[in-house]
Formats: structure tokens, sequence, C-alpha cells
């Protein structure tokens, strides 16, 4: 039986994310009353209205319109399925190309996304609810366990999240052992950095019992809404890392430099209308990776998203103002790393969508993103050892499934990578993934 | 002379059964409003998640939702809430959950990492934990109850837990605690009714331009519709609001029909009369000639009085058609005047011999 995993879907719903979710929007009435509209899109009715409303009014932005439509897409299915039911939608798309495929699955722990907010169904819920879907689906679903470093520090952290790891099930199909967890999700633009010394024990472990860490890396996402962003940001924050090593020196020197440009730029600064969009990408900023792995050199990270696929357009198009501040383009500083770091990945969900044009996306956008994904995955390996093996080794497949579904329905997402990346995609797949989750 | 013959009752039957059929319209609008935004499930749900929150350990509200047993109560057509849900249904579920917490904890896994970082998995199991046929029901929930952290969520379980000596007694309990919150959150829907009765009551009596003194000047004078009205009232049916708002709409609708009473808009009523270029000349008979003023001719206390009407409409719409059907009931009662209460059984003391 061949393999097949798609190693990046979400499964959690509405009731996960805080009420004021919504901030996350870049409109100016939406910040005002999340709650309000929140409470508005839970009437089928009035969502498409807003659908529709939305796309008038942001029809010259196709990034604000892109935004809008996707939250709403999340919060079409994230409000109208369990997670389970969610899990079964995505899990039926997969079977298409295998009798028995793998999905990974990354609930996320927005219980600190704004510490005003009460959430319905907290992260411990969540999780319990989850367990739950690996008990039906023990051979099928593997979840990973998202974490976040102002619930539980260091050896209390690594205490409580140990039982999800070694704790686990026998399948009665199968009969393979399988622990409840297969890896650990961050989502650092919540509110942390990946870098953050209470993370240190917690690598230490998965780096000793082969557990994947999977990061959101892209600029726009969830993202922290709370008013005490300054908070979470100090001048310079503590680092766990390799001190005196020259990578690790300069890229800590690089990462203090950016926050004080940030400051500079007051983005820094909490308003209800900037809602901490451009500060939260100093959290998952993927250079903040480099001092985690070069002290823990054999931990598998994958930066999933390859850093955003707006991100490939600004190569075509020219830095826009936040570029030129960050000094850095997120795409061609992961394709650097991955040549530089052996166990560093990324994956290729979300931007999958920008392979093929949409309502959004022009022909020769679509075009230039193909090219450069392509030229990417293509792209040999220099540093690293692995002579003539391409950098795409280490690129996973992934949909990013439910996140997607204003962009392109979950099956046409396979089909576009089928279609457009054919040498690699049954790779993606299959062996890459299998690499990195340790099967 | 008898005193329950006179018109004065005959018009407060006749007034309480407009109030009562255009409460109805108000009503069964409230309650359709209600059906589609879920209200009434919505309300349970909140109250069972709030009932149920454990910030230590879990929402377990919000996991006896997922439950099979609760889950399976849910239109999966439109996502809707149960409206009600059952006692022992909900202890069941609740019981179920806690216990599956053992269960759920599942098994030490052994984990080898191989040089090519492939990972295999072994189960080591806990020679000292007890096999799961062999737990009753009760030691099954204690076991549940020890995955716990502390919390008063807990506490509240293991009260319970200690109360009891078997499930029937536990599932009791359980019950008798869903039950009596429950009592609580119907008193709270019923207030949260409040001000959706006022937003219909306002939107019937301007859709139907209810001129509430007005309407007591016409029902006074015309004797016709008010003996039409009081004949309808004395045929006049409570139960109607147990039935569906389609046909409490309908049975509002056909009833103010057969009124022939001043409702609605069109240019021979105020307020549009008020515009309109056809008007007619000033009849002769004294009778007719308020209708004239006020639909016609009005002066300035016409305009307080209309307005005064809406108002007062509005008022006594608010105050729900189970009041007015109550009402109505002892107004026929009085009217009928021998009528005798419905006999209410009770028992005979007993009388001793000291």
């Amino acid at each position: 039986m061949e393999k097949f995993t798609n190693a990046h879907i979400h499964v959690f719903t509405g009731d996960c994310a805080p009420d004021s979710f919504l901030k996350v929007i870049p409109i100016s009435l939406v910040r005002k009353f999340p709650r309000r509209l929140k409470w508005l899109i839970q009437t089928r009715g009035v969502r498409s209205l807003i659908v529709w409303f939305a796309s008038w009014g942001s029809r010259r932005d196709a990034q604000l319109r892109n935004t809008v439509e996707k939250y709403i897409s999340f919060l079409e299915i994230g409000t109208t399925a369990t997670q389970l039911e969610i899990f079964i939608k995505g899990f039926k798309v997969a079977k298409s190309y295998s009798a028995s495929p793998r999905i990974v699955a990354l609930p996320l722990d927005m219980d600190y996304m704004d510490e005003d907010q009460e959430i319905v169904m907290n992260y411990n819920t969540q999780l319990k609810d989850v367990k739950r879907i690996k008990k039906y689906y023990p051979d099928n679903f593997f979840p990973f366990l998202c974490v976040d470093p102002r619930k539980h520090q260091g050896e209390n952290m690594l205490r409580w999240a140990r039982k999800f790891f070694t704790r686990g099930i026998r399948s009665k199909e199968s009969e393979k052992v399988h622990p409840f967890f297969s890896g650990i999700k961050i989502y650092p633009a919540l509110g942390f950095f990946p870098f953050d010394p209470a993370l240190d024990e917690l690598y230490a472990f998965a780096e000793e019992h082969g557990l994947p860490v999977m990061s959101h890396c892209t600029r726009v996402g969830s993202q922290y809404v709370g008013k005490n962003i300054r908070s979470l940001i100090p001048q310079q924050p503590a680092m766990i890392g390799v001190p005196g090593h020259p990578d690790y020196e300069q890229a800590r020197q690089e990462i203090i430099d950016r926050i004080a440009r940030y400051d500079e730029k007051g983005w820094l600064k909490y308003t209800t209308a900037k809602n901490n969009d451009y500060a939260c990408d100093l959290f998952g900023h993927p250079q903040n990776y480099v001092p985690v792995l070069l002290k823990y050199p054999r931990l598998k990270i994958c930066l999933a998203h390859m850093g955003g696929y707006s991100e490939i357009l600004k190569l075509k198009k020219g830095p826009d103002e936040v570029q030129e501040v960050d000094q850095k383009n997120w795409f061609g500083l992961i394709k650097e790393m991955m040549q530089q770091y052996p166990n560093f990945y990324t994956d290729i969900s979300y931007t999958l969508s920008g392979l093929q044009a949409h309502k959004k996306l022009s022909r020769a956008d679509a075009r230039f993103i193909r090219s450069e994904i392509n030229a990417f995955l293509d792209t040999p390996v220099q540093s690293t050892g692995e002579a003539d093996e391409p950098i795409g080794k280490r690129v996973l497949f992934g949909t990013d499934f439910y996140m997607t579904e204003q962009e392109a329905r979950e099956p046409e997402l396979y089909q576009m990578a089928r279609e457009h990346l054919p040498q690699w995609f049954k790779r993606m797949a299959g062996e890459n993934c299998e690499r990195y989750l340790g099967f | 002379m008898n005193i329950l013959n006179l018109p004065i009752l005959e018009i407060l039957i006749s007034m309480v059964f407009i109030f009562a059929l255009l409460s109805v319209l108000v009503y069964s609008l409230v309650e359709w409003y209600n059906h589609k935004t879920k209200a009434r499930g919505k309300m349970l749900k909140d109250s069972i998640y709030q009932m149920l929150d454990d910030p230590l350990n879990a929402n377990y509200g919000a996991l006896l939702y997922l439950h099979p047993l609760v889950r399976g109560t849910v239109n999966y057509k439109n996502n809707r809430p149960p409206q009600y849900l059952d006692s022992t249904l909900f202890a069941e579920a609740l019981i179920d959950i806690i216990s599956r917490q053992w269960e759920d904890e599942g098994e030490e896994v052994g984990i080898v990492v191989n040089t090519d970082g492939s990972k295999e998995f072994d189960l080591k199991p806990d020679p000292a934990k007890p096999e799961l046929h062999k737990l009753t029901d009760r030691e099954l929930f204690q076991e549940g109850m020890a995955r716990m952290s502390d919390s008063p969520f807990k506490e509240l379980l293991e009260s319970f837990c200690r109360k009891s000596k078997g499930r029937p007694e536990l599932i009791l309990l359980i019950r008798q605690w869903f039950d009596s919150q429950q009592d609580r959150v119907s008193g709270w829907y019923k207030t949260k009714q409040i001000p959706k009765n006022w937003v219909f009551a306002v939107l019937v009596t301007l859709f139907l331009n209810v001129d509430s003194f007005y309407l007591y000047q016409v029902v006074a004078e015309n004797k016709g519709i008010r003996d039409g009205l009081v004949s309808m009232a004395m045929q006049a049916d409570s139960t109607v609001l147990q039935k569906e708002a389609q046909e409490q709409i309908q049975w509002s609708l056909d009833h103010l029909g057969q009124t022939n009473l001043p409702l609605g808009w069109n240019k021979d009523i105020a307020p549009l009369s008020w515009w309109s270029k056809d008007q007619p000349t000033k009849p002769e008979s004294k009778a007719l000639q308020y209708h004239y003023r006020r639909n016609f001719k009005p002066q300035w206390y016409d305009y307080a009085l209309y307005v005064f009407g809406l108002f007062f409409s509005m008022l006594m719409l608010s105050f729900g058609a189970p009041f007015w059907f109550d009402t109505l009931n002892k107004l026929i009662n009085i009217r009928k005047a021998g009528k005798k209460p419905q006999a209410v059984h009770t028992p005979t003391p007993k009388t001793t011999n000291s």
C-alpha cells in the first residue's frame, strides 16, 4: 500500500477561538465590534450577505478580500461542524489517493489569543475531543500537541506534555501502537517567540524522542489580538541557543535590531485599527528558529506554508514597506535555511492555492508562483552534506484544510499539486512526510 | 337590572379579546424569531456549558454536546441544538464522560528511535491498573474523577458519589441537580423574552395600525361589532397557544377578519386619511361626527390621542397572549355568572373523634 500523508490540516472549531477572534480581519469596523459580528456570522443568511458585501467592498484589494473570505469560510465550517466531522471531511478527500491515508491535524491553543476574552471550548477540552478522534481513527489521524510557553514553562511544560506522547492505544485494525500525539505544534504569532527559554526542555525531549515540530510561518493568519502586545516583545528577549556560535550571535543581533526597527515605526503599539498586524510578524519570523536549530540540530522543525505565496509574489513585484523594515523575504530566507540545516523542513500547505489562477490571483502571478516553487524544490543543498539532493526532499505535502476553502476546495488542492508539481507530489506526500514524522 | 349584562362588561370582553387576538400574533412572531435564532436551544446549551464549566479540567458542557447521546438530538440539517434535554439523558451522558477519562488515558507507550530517525512503539501495560470489566459503574466513575485536577466541579461530583451507593442513585442526584438548574434557566428564558415581546408588540401595533382608544370608541358605539366579538370570545380557546406558529397566525388573522374593526392602513382611517384628497362630506349624525373629525378633520388632541392609542396598544400587547387569555377567561366566567369553576379534587379532611 502506498504511503500517503497530508501533513497539515486543522480540525478545531469556532468554539475553540475567543469571541474577539475576528479582530484578525483588517477592517476597522470588524475590529471594533468583533463579538457582535461573530454573533451575526453564526446566522447562515447573514454569512452569505457578508461574503457578498466583503467581495464588493474589497474588490480593489485582493489581499483584504482574501483575508475576509478566509475567516468567513473558517466560521462557516467552524461553527457548523464538530472536530470529528471536520476531520472526516478532510479524510474522505485523502482517501481518493490512498486506502489508508495519514492526516496530520494541528490543534491550536487560543486560550491566550486575547486575555480579555473567555473561550467556550478551552484548549484542554479541545485536546480531549482530539484524543477521541485518535481513538476512532488510530491509523489515520495524527494530531500534534500545540504548546504555548505562557501556559506551561520548562519542566512543568514537559511534565504536562509528556503524557500526550508517551501514552497511546493499539489500533484494532492494524494492531499497531500509536501514541495519542505525534508531534509538537507551535503558533508563535499568538504571542510568543519560538526561542523562548520556557520551551527549552520540551525541545530537548522532542529531539531525543524524534518528535517533529510544526510551526505556522506566514505574515498573515491568526495572531495575538490582545492589548498587551508591548509587554510580549521586550527589546532584548531571552533566547535559547548556543552563545558564542557566530550564526547564533548574528541571528540574535538581527532579531534585536528588527524589534528596534519595528518599534521605531510604531508597529509595537496596540491600536484598534492596527491590532498587532505587523508586531506579530516578529514572533513567527523564520530567523527566530536559528537559535533552536543550532542548539537542537537533530530536531525536525517544519516552517509551514513556505512563508506564504504573498512573499513569493514580492520577488516579482518588489518588496513592500513591511519587507523593507524587516529586511528579509520569508520565502527566500526559508530556502537559505533549508540549505543550511539538514533537519529543517517546510510544507506547501496554503501556498498550494497559489499554483493556479483564481478569482484573487491572476494567471501571470500564478505562473510566477509555480515557477518559483518548482525552482525552490529543485534547489540543490549546499552545506548540509546531502550531496545531489534537492531541498524538495524536505518539503511536505499539506493543504491547510479548512482554511483554504475560499481559495480552492480540498479536492482541487490535491489536483493542483498533482498537476503542477508532478515530479514532487507523491514524494512530498510519501517519503518526505514519512521521514519527517519518523514512520 | 342585572349588573352582569351591562355593556361595560361586553366592552371589556371585546377589548380583551382584541388584545388576545393581537397578542397571539405577537406571541407567534416571538416564537418564530426564537425558532429562527435557535434561542431556546442556545440558552439551554449556554446554561449547560456554564453548569459544567471546569477551567481547571475541561468544559464538560462542550464534551456533553459532543457525546453521542446528546449529539444525536441535534438537527444535522441546520445544526439546531436540542431545545430540551431529558435529565436522565443528561445524567447518563455526564457519567459516561467522566468515567471515560480513565479509559481515555490510554496505556504507557515505549518509544524506540532508530538511527535513521524512524520510531517504533510498543505498549507497556500497567499491571496495577484494574481491568475495565472488573469495575462497577460507580468505581469507573470514581476512577474517571481521579484523573481530574482538584476543582470545585470535581468536589461537586465527589459529593454526588459519596451520597450514592450505586449508579441509580448517582443518576438521581445528577438529575435533581440538573432539574433545579433548569428551573432557574426557565426563569432567565422568560426574562429574555420581555424585550422581544416589546419589539414585536411595536411591530404588530404599527403594522396593523392599532389605536386602542379608537377601537374602544368603535366597540362601545357599535353593538353589532361588540356582539360579534363577545360571541367569538366565548368560543375562544387558549389551546391555540400550543399550536404551531403558522396556525396561530392563521387563527388570529381569521378572527380579526371577521370583526370589521378599523385596523390596517387605508385612506379612510387615520393617519392615511389625514392626507387623503377624497374627503367625504361631514355627516349629519352626531354619532358619526366623532369618526369624521378623528379621521378627516383632526384637532391637535386627535393627533395626541392617536399617538397615545398606539403606545397603549404596544403596552397591552407586550403583556403577552397567556395574560390576555387568562383575563378573558375570568371575564367570561363573570359574564356567565353561573358557571362553576373547574372542579379541583381536594382530599376530604379526615374528621377525628376525640
